[in-house]
C-alpha cells in the first residue's frame, strides 16, 4: 500500500489511529505490528513473508551477538556480526542487483545467465538498512540490550517509515516509543504534517510528472534546448515533491503514533554545494552512510587520500543504492566528484563567492545529475545534457507548448520549494490572527478535495522511490 | 417537539449581535483543539460511509468501460496480491462522486495552464484531438512497398489511395497554441511519392475549406458523414465516378453522442450530432458479414445508438471482411481496404459499385491476393486516416504473396472485432 492510495488516508489510517486509541496500553506496541503488517501484506503477503523472515533472523543474530560481547568473546561476536551483515547484504543484492550483474556478466561473456524473477519486497533498501544498524549499534554496544522481539519487529516495520524512509536508528525509536509507557501523541500537527505531504505528492509532484513523462519520450537528439531545460526542471521539482511529500506523510503518520522520524528533507534546492546538499536531500540516507560506512572507514582522519578513498566507497555504495544500472552509478560517481572538489580544490575558494551564486552553481550541478538519474542510459543521458547547452537549437514549437503549460507550475514549484510559503504563514498569522484560521481551514478543505480528486483520476502514479 | 427546540435555539442565536457571533465562532475555534484532525476525520468517514453505502453502478459512460466487480475471495487471490488490488479498484471505481472528482481534477489541471489530458489536446471552440504516436517507420516502408507492389501486379485495376488527414491537420487552427501537432501535408506527400503505380487522392483542400463546419467529430477521433461527403465529393471525379450524387436524406439519428476522446481526457464540456447520408438512388444494396455469415439490408445498426459508440451505427464497428452487393450495373467491383474512417464512407461509394469487398487488415488474416479473381475486381481503394496509416502493422501482411506471408495462428478470425471492447476500436 502506498499513502497515496485512496484507501490508505481515508480508511486504513483512520481504522489504524482508532484501533491504537482503543487498545490498553499493554497491547498499543502489538497493535502497531498488526498494522504494520497488515500494511505490508496489502500489496503482497509475499512481501511480508519474506520481511518477517529477515525480522527474525537479525533479531536471533542481534540477540547471539549481545550475548558473545557479554561473555567477552571477541571473536565470536564479530565473526557472527559479518555473517550476519553479510547476509543481509546478500539478501538485498539478491533482489536488487543480481539481475543486473548477471545481465552484464551475460553480455560480457555473450551468454544468457540465470534470473530472479521474484518481485523486489517493498522498502527492503530501506529495512535492511534500518537492520543494518541495529546490528551495528548493537555490536558497538551503542544499544543497551536489544530488547524484546516485540520492540525490534516494532522498529523494523512501523508502517509510516516502511516503504520509503527516512532511516532510523534503534535508540531514537526507544526512546520516544518503545520503552515509554504512554507516547507523546501529537495528533494535530501529524495530520497537519501529513496533509501538506500529500499536497505536494498529488498536486505537484503528479502535475509535474504530467509535464516530464511527454519530454522524457522524445528523442533527445531532436529537443530543443529550451524543452530540454522545461524537461529537466520538471523532474527536478517532480522528484522533490514526490520523495519530500512522502516524507513528510511519513513524519505526520509517525506524529500521530508519538514517533518524531528524523527530518529528511531541508529545502535542498536552497544548497550552498553539494555537500550541503546531502545533509537537505534525504538527510537520513546521508547520515546511514556517515555513520556506518564512511566513519568507520575513518572518514576524514587518516589523510587525504584515505578521505578520498572513503568518499569513493560511500558515493559508489549511495549510487548503487537507488538502483542497479550504470546509470545510478555515475550519477553517484559525480556527487562524489564534485564533493571531493569542494573539499580540496575550492576549499577556499568557495566562501568566497556569493551566496546566491553558490546556491546556483550546486542547483545546476544537482540538475546535471537528475539527468543521470531520469535517463534510460548513459549514451542518451550524455546526449541530453548536450542539448541543453545547446545554443543552435535554442528553441522550437513544442518548447513554446510545453513552456506555456509548465510555466505556472514551474513558478508555484520554485516558490515552494524554498521557505516562503511557510515564512509567509507566519507573518499572516500574526497579522490577521482571525481571518488566517478562516484561510487555512479553507486552504486545507480544498486541498484535501483536490488531493482525493488527484488521487481519482490518476491511479496509475506511483512514489518514484518505491523500487529503490 | 424536534421543530419547537429548534426555533428555541435559533431566538438564542439571534439575540447575539452579528459580528459578536463571528468573533465568538473564531474564539472557539481557535480553542477547538484538534480541528484539522476532525476536518480530516469527516473527509475520511463522511466519504467512505457514503462509498459503501450508495447503490453501485456497474458500467462507467463517461469512462466507457465496467467498473470493478467485489474481489471474489480465494487464499491464491489473497497470496497473489489480486484480492487486495481488487478492493482498491472497487473503491476507486464506486467512490461517491467518481465522475465529478475526476471532472474537478481536470479543472485544477486546466487551472494549471494544462492543455492535454490522458493522451488528448483540449483545443479551442470545445474540439479534442488525439495526440497521434510517432510514425512507426519500419512499418509504414514495408506497407508501403508493398502497397505498390500489389499495385504494379494488378496493373489491370485502378488503384486508389486516400489517406485522410486528422483534425490536427486539418482544424490547426483550433489546436491549443503551439501544439507539436505532426506535418501531415508532409506525410501525405511522402505517401504519394511512394506510390508509383497508385493513384493518391488527397482530399486535404477539400475538407479545409469547410474547416469552419462539423468535419470532424468534437469528443470523438473520426470524421463526421459531412467530413466523409465532401472527401467523396472531392474525390469522385479522380475515380471516374462522373455524376455523383448530391441529393441525401440527412437523418441526424443522435445529438447527443460524446466519443472516444471525451472518455479519454475526462473533459465532458460538448456533445456531438450524428448524421446519416442516405443517397436518393433507386440502387439497392445487401450487406453479408462474411466472418459470422450473418446478413443485413442496411449498412446502420440502429442498436449502436441506444450504446455508448454511437460511430458504431456505421456497421455496428469494424469487422475482418464486410461484402455488399448492389443492383447497380455499372460494371465496377471494389475491394475496400480500410479503418473505421471508412465505415462512414461506405454510404456515399455504393450506388457505383456492383460489389463492395471491405477488408479490414487489422482483423482479416488471410491474403487479400484470391479475392481479386474471385470477386473480378476492377478497383482497389485504400481508405485510412494518416493517423493509422502511419503506425498501421498490418497492411503487408494481408498484401504479401502467400509464400511470403507469415503463418497465421488461426486461418480465420472467429471472433467478430465489433463484440470487442469498445475501448479497443478507440484505438483506430
Amino acid at each position: 500500500m502506498q499513502f497515496n492510495d485512496l484507501l490508505f488516508p481515508l480508511v486504513f489510517l483512520p481504522l489504524s489511529v482508532l484501533l491504537f486509541r482503543l487498545v490498553p496500553a499493554a497491547f498499543k506496541k502489538p497493535a502497531l505490528v498488526l498494522c504494520s503488517c497488515l500494511f505490508i501484506a496489502w500489496g503482497s503477503p509475499q512481501d511480508l513473508l519474506l520481511t518477517l523472515l529477515s525480522v527474525v533472523f537479525n533479531y536471533i543474530s542481534a540477540r547471539e551477538l549481545y550475548a558473545l560481547r557479554r561473555q567477552g568473546e571477541e571473536k565470536k561476536a564479530k565473526a557472527v556480526f559479518l555473517s550476519a551483515v553479510i547476509a543481509d547484504l546478500l539478501f538485498l543484492g539478491y533482489f536488487k542487483y543480481f539481475n543486473f550483474v548477471t545481465s552484464n556478466l551475460g553480455a560480457l561473456f555473450k551468454t544468457a545467465l540465470v534470473k530472479n524473477t521474484l518481485a523486489v519486497p517493498m522498502g527492503i533498501s530501506f529495512f535492511t538498512f534500518s537492520e543494518l544498524s541495529f546490528l551495528f549499534d548493537v555490536y558497538r554496544e551503542r544499544v543497551a540490550a536489544p530488547g524484546k522481539p516485540m520492540d525490534f519487529a516494532l522498529y523494523v516495520l512501523f508502517f509510516p517509515k516502511f516503504g520509503s524512509g527516512p532511516i532510523m536508528q534503534y535508540k531514537d525509536m526507544e526512546e520516544q516509543l518503545l520503552s515509554r509507557p504512554a507516547p507523546r501523541l501529537k495528533t494535530e500537527t501529524g495530520v497537519r504534517v501529513f496533509l501538506a505531504g500529500l499536497f505536494k505528492k498529488v498536486l505537484l509532484a503528479n502535475t509535474l510528472g504530467a509535464v516530464f513523462t511527454p519530454i522524457s519520450s522524445m528523442d533527445p537528439a531532436s529537443m530543443s534546448m529550451v524543452t530540454a531545460w522545461i524537461g529537466a526542471l520538471s523532474y527536478a521539482f517532480m522528484l522533490y515533491y514526490d520523495f519530500s511529500g512522502y516524507s513528510d506523510m511519513a513524519l505526520g503518520i509517525g506524529k500521530i503514533f508519538g514517533v518524531d522520524l528524523p527530518v529528511n528533507f531541508r529545502y535542498p534546492y536552497l544548497s550552498d554545494s553539494v555537500s550541503d546538499f546531502w545533509r537537505r536531500w534525504h538527510a537520513s540516507l546521508g547520515a546511514w552512510f556517515r555513520d556506518y560506512v564512511y566513519i568507520p572507514l575513518g572518514g576524514s582522519r587518516g589523510g587525504d587520500l584515505k578521505t578520498v578513498r572513503n568518499l569513493t566507497v560511500v558515493w559508489l555504495l549511495t549510487g548503487i543504492w537507488h538502483g542497479a544500472n550504470w546509470t545510478f552509478l555515475i550519477w553517484g560517481v559525480f556527487h562524489g566528484a564534485v564533493i571531493v572538489l569542494e573539499k580540496f580544490v575550492l576549499k577556499n575558494a568557495l566562501p568566497r563567492i556569493p551566496l546566491p551564486l553558490r546556491r546556483a552553481g550546486t542547483f545546476l550541478a544537482v540538475l546535471a545529475g537528475w539527468v543521470f538519474f531520469f535517463s534510460p542510459g548513459v549514451g542518451p543521458a550524455f546526449s541530453y545534457l548536450g542539448r541543453m547547452v545547446s545554443v543552435a537549437h535554442f528553441t522550437d514549437r513544442t518548447a513554446g507548448y510545453y513552456l506555456l503549460t509548465a510555466l505556472p507550475l514551474l513558478i508555484v514549484s520554485v516558490i515552494g520549494a524554498s521557505p516562503v510559503v511557510r515564512n509567509a504563514a507566519v507573518a499572516l498569522k500574526r497579522s490577521h490572527k482571525k481571518w488566517f484560521f478562516v484561510a487555512e481551514a479553507a486552504v486545507f478543505a480544498l486541498g484535501l478535495g483536490l488531493s482525493i480528486a488527484g488521487m481519482l483520476s490518476d491511479t496509475y502514479s506511483s512514489f518514484l522511490y518505491a523500487q529503490f | 417537539m424536534k421543530k419547537t427546540d429548534l426555533s428555541g435555539v435559533a431566538a438564542f442565536i439571534s439575540r447575539i449581535p452579528r459580528s459578536e457571533r463571528i468573533a465568538g465562532w473564531l474564539k472557539n475555534s481557535r480553542r477547538a483543539g484538534p480541528w484539522l484532525t476532525s476536518l480530516t476525520a469527516c473527509f475520511a468517514l463522511v466519504f467512505t460511509l457514503v462509498t459503501l453505502l450508495l447503490p453501485k453502478k456497474t458500467f462507467s459512460e463517461k469512462e466507457n468501460r465496467k467498473l470493478a466487480d467485489p474481489p471474489v475471495f480465494s487464499l491464491s487471490a489473497l497470496w497473489n496480491g489480486d484480492y487486495t488490488d481488487g478492493i482498491g479498484a472497487w473503491f476507486a471505481d464506486h467512490f461517491v462522486g467518481r465522475d465529478r472528482w475526476i471532472a474537478s481534477d481536470l479543472q485544477y489541471k486546466r487551472l494549471l495552464g494544462f492543455r492535454e489530458n490522458g493522451g488528448v489536446w483540449l483545443g479551442k471552440k470545445k474540439t479534442q484531438f488525439l495526440i497521434p504516436s510517432a510514425p512507426n517507420e519500419t512499418a509504414l516502408e514495408k506497407n508501403l512497398s508493398a502497397m505498390d507492389a500489389f499495385a504494379a501486379d494488378h496493373s489491370e485495376v485502378n488503384t486508389y489511395v486516400a489517406v485522410i488527414p486528422n483534425a490536427c491537420e486539418v482544424l490547426k487552427n483550433r489546436l491549443p497554441a503551439n501544439a507539436p501537432a505532426p506535418d501531415q501535408a508532409a506525410y501525405l506527400q511522402r505517401i504519394a511519392g511512394a506510390l508509383p503505380n497508385a493513384r493518391f487522392l488527397n482530399v486535404t483542400e477539400a475538407l479545409t475549406q469547410h474547416r469552419e463546419d462539423d468535419i470532424f467529430y468534437k469528443t470523438d477521433h473520426h470524421w463526421t458523414s459531412y467530413g466523409a461527403y465532401l472527401a467523396f465529393l472531392s474525390m469522385a471525379g479522380e475515380m471516374g465516378i462522373d455524376a455523383p450524387i448530391t441529393e441525401y436524406d440527412i437523418y441526424p439519428v443522435s445529438t447527443v453522442f460524446t466519443g472516444t476522446l471525451a472518455s479519454k481526457s475526462g473533459c465532458f464540456n460538448t456533445t456531438d450530432t450524428v448524421e446519416l447520408y442516405v443517397p436518393k438512388t433507386d440502387v439497392v444494396y445487401a450487406v453479408t458479414y462474411v466472418s459470422t455469415l450473418q446478413k443485413s439490408a442496411s449498412i446502420y445498426d440502429e442498436s449502436a445508438l441506444e450504446t455508448k459508440d454511437k460511430y458504431t451505427v456505421f456497421f455496428g464497428g469494424n469487422h475482418p471482411r464486410v461484402d455488399i452487393s448492389t443492383t447497380s450495373e455499372s460494371g465496377r467491383r471494389l475491394l475496400l481496404f480500410k479503418d473505421s474512417y471508412a465505415n462512414c464512407f461506405v454510404q456515399f461509394l455504393f450506388p457505383y459499385f456492383e460489389e463492395i469487398v471491405m477488408v479490414d487488415p487489422r482483423y482479416y488474416y488471410d491474403n487479400a491476393d484470391p479475392l481479386m479473381t474471385q470477386h473480378s475486381i476492377t478497383d482497389v481503394l485504400y481508405l485510412y486516416n494518416c493517423d493509422t496509416f502511419m503506425t498501421d502493422t498490418s497492411i503487408a501482411d494481408v498484401l504479401a504473396p502467400p509464400a511470403e506471408r507469415p503463418s497465421p495462428t488461426s486461418p480465420v478470425q472467429t471472433e467478430q472485432p465489433a463484440e470487442q471492447t469498445t475501448s479497443e476500436q478507440a484505438e483506430e
